[in-house]
C-alpha cells in the first residue's frame, strides 16, 4: 500500500480524452516531493476515502469545461447521494472520509480549464497553460502548509 | 384510459433507465416495463481495430467489470491466435477475475442494496444511500468499503491499475506477479473472511422481516444459466455451460460456450435499447433465463471450496429445486464473495503464480474467435471476426445484464402488481419496484452496445393533447 503523506493530491481524469487528462499533466509538473503523495485516478471511488486518513491536506485536481481560469475551491463535504452510484464527486468522497475515517483536514478542489475532450487529442494550449497555473496554485497550498 | 406511473431515473444502479407502470381504468397495475435509455455502441467501435488492441479497448466498456471484458476479449484473441496460454498467465487472469467479483459485489451489496435492507424499504429516501448506511452502522459500511478496496487492490497489483486494466492480451498477460504483490494480497485475506462472516450473518437475520419482499420481488419460474467446471462446481474462467429449470432439473449440460450462438439468440423490443436474449429451444419469450450470482449457485452442484460449500448447501435449502426468488441474488452475491476470497487464497499460495513465463506470441491463425467467462453479473461472450491481417471486421458482445432483461421486466411487473396501489401511492412502493431491478445489479453501460441494430422510434406528439403527429421508425 502507498505510505502515508501529509498532503494527498488526486489527479483525476482520462488521459485518452484530450483535456480531460489535464490533471495528470499537473501531477507530472508537480513531480515527486517529500510528504506529498500523488494519486492518479480515472474517477473517484469510495475506497479512496481511506487514503485520506493519514493526510492533513487533500487536493483534488480536475478538468473543468466551465471555467476559463484556474479556480481553487475550499471544499465542504456533502451528504447528497451521487447521481451515478458507482463513482463519486470530491465532496462525496470527502463526506465518506469524514464520517468513516474521522478525517479533519482541509480539502481543496482545483478546477483546471479544459476545452477539448476528443479521444486521442493532445492538451489544448488553454489546458496546458491551465496546468502551469494549477501547479502554482498547488504550490501555494504546499508553501502555506509545508509537508514535513 | 390507461395511466402511467413513471420512475425516472431508476436510482442506485449503473447506468440510465426508467420504469413505466401501466395502470388500468380500475386503478390496478396492469403491466410494467424496464426501459434502458442509454446507448453506447461498442460493437461498432471494434470494427477496423487490430486484434491486439481489443482487450485494452474492451476494458473501456465498463468501469465496474473491466476485467471481465478484458478476459473475454483476451480469450477470443487466444482462440484467434490458436495458442495455449501459459499456466501462470491463466492463474493471473483467474486471480483478477475473482478480485473483480469481490469488488463489484461489495459495491452492489454494501453501497447500493444494503441501505434498503438495513434502513428499510420505507425509510426516508434521502437516507437510503451510503451516507445513511454510514450513519446507521459505520463499521458495516467500512467493512464493505474495505472489501471493495481489497478487490480493487488485487486488480491493481496484477493488472497495473484498478480501472480499465489492459494487462491481459491475446496469448497471456504482459507482466509477472511480484513476490511483494503476492504477499500484500495474502495479507488482506483474514480481514476479508471476517467481514464476509459478519455480512452473511447479518443478511440471514434480515430474511424474516423481508419475507413479503422475498416472495413477491422477482419470484417466478425461469431457466438459470451459468458456467461450471468438469465436476459441476462453480467456475468463472473456463468451463462448460449448464442450464437448469426452476425445479432444479438440468435442461442442458456440457454446452460449449464457444457455440453460444447455437443455443442463445437475441430479440429486440421497440421500447428499450437493451436486447432480450433467450434460450433458443424454448423460443421468445418462453426461453427466459437468469444469469449471475443466483443462477450460478443454482446450476452449480458444489462450490469447490469449503466455506462457500457450507453456505451453498444452506442456500439450496431456500428453494424447491432452484432458488427462484430474485431477492436472494443478494445472499448469492455474498456467498460468491466468500468463494472468491477462498480462491484468491489458493492462487496466491501457488508458487506458479510468480512464473515469468506469461505470454505465448503468435500471428493470427484463425478468422473467428470466441471468448467467454463469468462476469460479476453473469456469463459474458465476446465474438470476433478478423481478416488475414488480424483486423477486426465484426464483433458481437453478449453481455450478462442483457441476458437478465426478460427476468428484470418480469420482476418489475410482479413487484408493481403486488406492492403498488396506484390510488394510495407511497414512495416506498416505488422503491420496491426499483429494488427489484437492483437485485440483478444491472450494468447498463455494458449492455447497450448494438449500434445500428437497435430499433429506433421517434414520435412527434402535440404538447397539449398528446396526440400523435408523426412517427419515424427504424426496424
Amino acid at each position: 500500500m502507498p505510505g502515508p503523506a501529509r498532503v494527498l493530491v488526486f489527479a483525476i481524469g482520462n488521459t485518452l480524452r484530450g483535456d480531460d487528462g489535464v490533471a495528470h499533466r499537473v501531477a507530472d509538473l508537480l513531480g515527486e516531493r517529500a510528504g506529498v503523495q500523488i494519486r492518479r485516478v480515472h474517477q473517484l471511488t469510495p475506497e479512496l476515502a481511506e487514503e485520506f486518513s493519514n493526510s492533513q491536506v487533500v487536493i483534488f485536481v480536475d478538468a473543468d469545461a466551465t471555467t476559463d481560469e484556474v479556480r481553487l475551491e475550499l471544499l465542504p463535504p456533502t451528504r447528497q447521494p451521487p447521481p451515478i452510484t458507482h463513482i463519486l464527486r470530491p465532496a462525496e468522497l470527502l463526506a465518506i472520509a469524514k464520517n468513516l475515517y474521522d478525517f479533519r483536514g482541509a480539502v481543496y478542489l482545483c478546477h483546471v480549464p479544459a476545452k477539448d475532450f476528443t479521444a486521442g487529442a493532445p492538451l489544448t494550449p488553454t489546458a496546458e497553460a491551465g496546468a502551469r497555473a494549477a501547479l502554482e496554485a498547488v504550490r501555494a497550498i504546499l508553501e502555506a502548509d509545508p509537508p514535513d | 384510459m390507461a395511466e402511467r406511473i413513471l420512475i425516472h431515473p431508476v436510482t442506485r444502479i449503473e447506468g440510465h433507465a426508467k420504469i413505466s407502470i401501466w395502470v388500468n381504468d380500475a386503478g390496478e397495475v396492469e403491466s410494467a416495463q424496464f426501459h434502458v435509455t442509454e446507448f453506447r455502441g461498442f460493437e461498432k467501435i471494434c470494427e477496423g481495430r487490430p486484434l491486439h488492441e481489443m482487450p485494452g479497448l474492451m476494458a473501456r466498456v465498463c468501469g465496474i467489470c473491466p476485467v471481465s471484458h478484458v478476459l473475454a476479449s483476451s480469450k477470443a484473441g487466444d482462440a484467434l491466435l490458436g495458442v495455449e496460454v501459459p499456466p501462470a498467465a491463466v492463474k493471473q487472469r483467474r486471480l483478477a477475475n475473482y478480485a473483480q467479483v469481490l469488488q463489484s459485489h461489495a459495491l452492489s451489496f454494501f453501497h447500493l442494496s444494503a441501505p434498503d435492507m438495513l434502513l428499510g424499504m420505507d425509510s426516508a429516501p434521502e437516507k437510503r444511500n451510503v451516507f445513511g448506511l454510514i450513519e446507521h452502522d459505520a463499521d458495516f459500511a467500512r467493512r464493505g468499503i474495505r472489501l471493495r478496496q481489497f478487490g480493487q487492490r488485487v486488480i491493481e497489483l496484477v493488472g497495473g491499475k484498478r480501472i480499465h486494466p489492459g494487462w491481459s492480451v491475446p496469448g497471456g498477460v504482459q507482466n509477472a506477479v511480484s513476490v511483494s504483490a503476492r504477499d500484500e494480497i495474502a495479507g488482506w485475506i483474514p480481514e476479508a473472511f471476517e467481514s464476509l462472516r459478519i455480512a452473511l450473518d447479518r443478511i440471514k437475520s434480515l430474511f424474516d422481516p423481508f419475507r413479503e419482499e422475498i416472495e413477491h420481488i422477482g419470484n417466478f419460474p425461469s431457466l438459470f444459466l451459468g458456467t461450471v467446471n468438469d465436476d459441476g462446481a462453480l467456475e468463472y474462467y473456463d468451463g462448460v455451460i449448464r442450464i437448469v429449470d426452476s425445479e432444479g432439473n438440468i435442461v442442458a449440460d456440457g454446452l460449449n460456450p464457444l457455440r453460444y450462438h447455437t443455443y442463445l439468440a437475441e430479440a429486440s423490443e421497440e421500447w428499450s435499447f437493451m436486447k432480450f436474449p433467450f434460450y433458443k429451444p424454448l423460443g421468445y419469450p418462453g426461453g427466459k433465463y437468469r444469469v449471475g450470482p443466483l443462477a450460478r449457485l443454482n446450476v452449480a452442484t458444489s462450490a469447490g471450496t469449503p466455506r462457500a460449500d457450507r453456505e451453498l448447501r444452506e442456500f439450496k435449502q431456500r428453494g424447491k429445486g432452484a432458488v427462484c426468488q430474485s431477492f436472494h441474488y443478494h445472499l448469492a452475491r455474498l456467498i460468491e464473495m466468500l468463494h472468491a476470497v477462498e480462491r484468491i487464497e489458493e492462487i496466491v499460495a501457488d508458487p506458479e503464480l510468480l512464473s515469468e513465463d506469461v505470454r505465448t506470441k503468435a500471428i493470427p491463425n484463425r478468422r473467428e474467435g470466441i471468448g467467454s467467462c463469468e462476469a460479476p453479473r453473469g456469463t459474458l461472450f465476446h465474438h470476433y471476426w478478423v481478416d488475414a491481417d488480424g483486423v477486426v471486421r465484426k464483433a458481437n458482445l453478449l453481455i450478462a445484464t442483457a441476458q437478465n432483461n426478460l427476468a428484470m421486466n418480469q420482476s418489475v411487473e410482479q413487484t408493481a402488481r403486488h406492492f403498488v396501489a396506484p390510488r394510495q401511492l407511497r414512495e416506498g412502493m416505488l422503491n420496491r419496484v426499483e429494488a427489484a431491478i437492483r437485485c440483478y445489479d444491472p450494468c447498463l453501460s455494458c449492455s447497450t452496445h448494438a449500434l445500428g441494430r437497435m430499433p429506433l422510434v421517434i414520435e412527434l406528439r402535440d404538447r397539449h393533447s398528446g396526440s400523435l403527429i408523426d412517427r419515424v421508425e427504424r426496424p
